[in-house]
C-alpha cells in the first residue's frame, strides 16, 4: 500500500467528485498505480494530497473530505483552472490516476458497454522494479 | 561477480538494439560473442492480457513519464523489444526533404532507400487489407475528404493480424512485427545471449557495469542471479532509446564528451482528440490506424493520424470531471479518435539530463509556443473532420470546457485558441523521443559521427532514436532501424 489512511480518506472524497460512479475497488487500483511510479513522483503526489486536504480549512474551516460535495467541487475547479501552476498540475495528475484506475479496470466497462479484453489471460499485478529507485549511486 | 568476454555488448533491445543484434547474427553464427542487455523484463506474447490497468507496467514510469514543467508525458516501453512490442507499427520512410534538411554527410536519400526496402520487407510493412480497416478510419477518410484534405493510407507492419485492436498494450497474437517477434529471436537462434532485467548503470572503455533485477511474476525468469555484474567487451553499442541513452552516457562521465550530449531532444508532442458520432464506432476494435493527412505539415508542422484508445486513456484525454465527464464517457463506443503529431524544432535548450547520483534520465523538455500553436491548429482541423464525418460533439481540450457542439461548428477557429491551451491542465503526450546524441562531423555540435561512433570513443557506438539530429517529422521506428543498420555496417567493418 502506498496511500496512508489519511490519503485514502482524501482520495475517496476526491473520487466522489471527480469520478462519481467509482466504487471502493478504484481506490485499490489507484493505490497500485501510484506505487508503480518512481519514489519522487509518489512524494509529489502525496504532497499535493496533503496540501489539497488542508487548504480548504483556511476558507471553510474544514478539511477537504468534510466539505459537502458541492463545496469540494468548487474547490477542485479552482485548483484545476486557477492561477497556481503547481495546483493545476497536481489536480490534473491525480485526476488522471483516478480516471485510469476507474476506466482502465473492469468495474466501469459494463456502464460503457465496453467489451474489455478479447483474449482470456490471467491478471498481471506484479510490478516491475524501478531500477533507479532500487539501486544505489551509479 | 562474473567477467565474461564479449566482442560486442548491446545495451537496449528496441528498434535500434534489435536491428544491431539481427545484423550481427551471421557473425554470431561464426563465433562472434555478443550479449544483449535489457533493463526491462522478458514477456512473451501470452503475457499481454489487453487490460489497461495491468499493462501500465510495460512502460517506463507506468506510461506517464513527466517532464519537470508538467506539459508532456512520455510513453516508452521497458521490456525485451523496447517500445516495439507496444508500437502501433505505422511504417514511414524518412521523408527525402527531411533527410536533406538533416544534412549529415553520407546519410543520403540514396543510401537509405535500399535499407528501407529491405527493412520493410523484414517486418512485412504494407497497406492494410480492406477487412482490417475499422469504422473510425472509414469515417476519418470520408470526413477529411469532405473538408478537402487528402487522406493517405498508412503502411503497417503486421503479419496475420487478428484485428484485436490492443496494439499499444502488447500484441497478444504476435502479429505485430516487433523486435521481440522478429529480430531478437532470429539473432538468438544464431547464438545471441540475451540478459533481461539487466539495467546498465555505466559504460567505460572495455566494460559495462550493470545490475540484474528481480523478474516480475509471469515474465521469463532470470538465468543469472540478481545483483551487480560487470561484463568486458571490445565494442559497446548503446541502444537504450532517446530518453535513456544520453543519460547513460552522461552518468558514465566519459572524457571529452561533446557539449551537445543530451541536447536537441525532440518528441513530436501530440494530443489525441475525440468526436462522438451518432453510430457506434468502436475505434478500439480491428486494426486501429489506417490513414493520415499531411496537408498541415508544411504550414503548421502537424500531422493528423487516425487513433484509438481504451477507456482509461480516453477518459484522461477528455477534458473535465464529475457528472459532465461521465456523460461524455458514456458515449465511448460512439467516439472517433484522431491523434495530432507536431514535428517540433530541435533546440539546444531541450535536453535529457542524468539525475546526479542515480543517473535517472530527466526529460528537460519545454513545450514551445510554436508547438502549442501547431497543436491548436491541429485541434481545429480535427474538429472540422469530426463534424464533416457526422459527429455531434467534439472534445478538444483548447475549446471552452473542452467541447464544441455541432451548432458551434462554424466558430471552430474562435473557440479553439492558443489562450485556452492552459499548461498543467492540458498535457501533451509523446511516444517518439528523438535526439540527444545527434550525428554530425564535429564534436562541438554533435555527439556521434554519421555511423554512430561516439566522437573520441571508438569503442562506443550509439544505435537508436537519439542519433536523430532533428525531428524525423514522421513516425520514427523505420528510420531508427535504418540508422542502426548503418551503425552495424561500420561496426562489422571495425570488427573485421
Ligand atoms: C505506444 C507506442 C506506439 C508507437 N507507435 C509507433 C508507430 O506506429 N510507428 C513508429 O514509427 N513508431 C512508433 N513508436 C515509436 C517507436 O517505438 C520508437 O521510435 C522506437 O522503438 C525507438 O527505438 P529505440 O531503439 O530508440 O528505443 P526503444 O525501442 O524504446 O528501446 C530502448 C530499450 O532500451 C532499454 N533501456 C533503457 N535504458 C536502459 C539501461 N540503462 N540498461 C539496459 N536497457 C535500457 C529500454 O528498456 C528499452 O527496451 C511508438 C512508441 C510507443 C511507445
Ligand atoms: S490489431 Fe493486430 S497487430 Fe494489433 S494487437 Fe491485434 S493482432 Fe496484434
Amino acid at each position: 500500500m502506498s496511500f496512508s489512511e489519511r490519503q485514502t480518506h482524501f482520495f475517496r472524497a476526491f473520487l466522489e467528485v471527480v469520478v462519481p460512479e467509482a466504487n471502493e475497488d478504484v481506490v485499490g487500483v489507484a493505490d497500485r498505480m501510484v506505487s508503480s511510479k518512481p519514489a519522487a513522483i509518489q512524494k509529489k503526489m502525496r504532497l499535493f494530497m496533503f496540501v489539497a486536504n488542508i487548504l480548504p480549512f483556511f476558507r471553510f474551516f474544514r478539511t477537504f473530505p468534510s466539505l459537502s460535495v458541492q463545496k469540494r467541487e468548487r474547490f477542485l475547479r479552482w485548483l484545476a483552472t486557477g492561477p497556481v501552476g503547481l495546483f493545476r498540475l497536481g489536480f490534473w495528475g491525480l485526476r488522471s490516476v483516478a480516471l485510469l484506475a476507474f476506466y482502465g479496470d473492469e468495474g466501469s466497462w459494463k456502464g460503457l458497454e465496453y467489451g474489455g479484453p478479447i483474449v482470456d489471460r490471467p491478471r498481471r499485478l506484479d510490478l516491475p522494479v524501478d531500477p533507479y529507485d532500487t539501486l544505489g549511486d551509479a | 561477480m562474473s567477467s565474461p568476454e564479449y566482442d560486442v555488448v548491446i545495451v537496449g533491445s528496441g528498434a535500434g538494439g534489435g536491428t544491431i543484434a539481427k545484423r550481427l547474427a551471421p557473425l554470431i553464427e561464426k563465433g562472434l560473442r555478443v550479449a544483449l542487455l535489457e533493463s526491462g523484463p522478458r514477456y512473451d506474447r501470452t503475457y499481454f492480457n489487453q487490460r489497461e490497468a495491468d499493462m501500465q507496467s510495460l512502460f517506463w514510469e507506468g506510461g506517464a513519464w513527466l517532464n519537470p514543467e508538467g506539459t508532456l508525458q512520455m510513453v516508452a516501453g521497458r521490456m525485451l523489444g523496447g517500445s516495439t512490442p507496444v508500437y502501433t507499427g505505422v511504417t514511414f520512410k524518412l521523408p527525402d526533404d527531411v533527410c536533406r534538411e538533416w544534412n549529415v554527410p553520407t546519410l543520403t536519400v540514396e543510401d537509405l532507400a535500399p535499407r528501407f526496402s529491405r527493412l520493410k520487407e523484414e517486418v512485412g510493412a504494407a497497406e492494410l487489407p480492406p477487412e482490417r480497416i475499422n469504422k473510425n478510419n472509414e469515417l476519418f477518410a470520408a470526413g477529411a475528404e469532405a473538408c478537402g484534405m487528402k487522406t493517405i493510407k498508412l503502411e503497417i507492419n503486421v503479419r496475420g493480424c487478428k484485428g484485436y485492436g490492443f496494439c499499444n498494450l502488447g500484441c497478444a497474437s504476435g502479429a505485430k512485427q516487433s523486435t521481440l517477434e522478429v529480430q531478437i529471436p532470429s539473432a538468438e537462434e544464431a547464438g545471441l545471449e540475451v540478459i533481461h532485467n539487466c539495467h546498465v548503470r555505466r559504460v567505460e572503455d572495455g566494460r559495462v557495469h550493470a545490475e540484474v533485477l528481480r523478474a516480475p511474476e509471469g515474465s521469463t525468469p532470470n538465468e543469472r542471479p540478481e545483483g551487480k555484474i560487470s561484463l568486458s567487451a571490445r565494442f559497446i553499442v548503446v541502444s537504450a532509446g532517446a530518453c535513456s541513452t544520453p543519460a547513460l552516457l552522461a552518468a558514465s562521465q566519459l572524457p571529452n564528451m561533446s557539449p551537445t550530449l543530451g541536447r536537441f531532444f525532440t518528441v513530436h508532442p501530440s494530443l489525441t482528440v475525440n468526436g462522438t458520432h451518432p453510430e457506434i464506432v468502436d475505434s478500439h476494435l480491428n486494426f486501429p490506424k489506417a490513414y493520415y493527412v499531411d496537408d498541415f505539415s508544411k504550414s503548421h508542422d502537424v500531422y493528423l493520424e487516425t487513433a484509438f484508445y481504451y477507456p482509461g486513456v480516453t477518459a484522461k484525454n477528455i477534458d473535465g470531471f464529475g457528472v459532465e465527464h461521465l456523460r461524455r464517457m458514456k458515449k465511448y463506443r460512439h467516439m472517433m479518435a484522431i491523434i495530432l503529431l507536431n514535428h517540433d524544432a530541435a533546440t539546444y535548450e531541450n535536453r535529457v539530463a542524468a539525475e546526479p547520483g542515480t543517473g535517472r534520465p530527466v526529460l528537460e523538455y519545454q513545450l514551445s509556443e510554436a508547438s502549442i500553436r501547431s497543436l491548436v491548429q491541429g485541434q481545429r482541423e480535427a474538429a472540422r473532420v469530426f463534424f464533416a464525418a457526422g459527429c455531434t460533439e467534439v472534445y478538444v481540450p483548447s475549446a471552452p470546457d473542452g467541447m464544441i457542439t455541432r451548432d458551434q461548428k462554424d466558430d471552430i477557429d474562435q473557440l479553439v485558441t492558443v489562450e485556452r491551451y492552459q499548461k498543467g491542465r492540458i498535457i501533451s503526450s509523446s511516444a517518439h523521443p528523438q535526439g540527444g546524441c545527434r550525428m554530425g562531423t564535429d564534436a562541438s555540435d554533435s555527439v556521434c559521427d554519421p555511423y554512430g561512433v561516439v566522437h573520441g570513443q571508438p569503442w562506443l557506438r550509439v544505435a537508436d532514436a537519439s542519433l536523430f539530429p532533428k525531428s524525423s517529422h514522421v513516425n520514427p521506428y523505420l528510420t531508427v532501424m535504418a540508422l542502426s543498420d548503418r551503425v552495424a555496417d561500420r561496426l562489422i567493418d571495425d570488427l573485421a
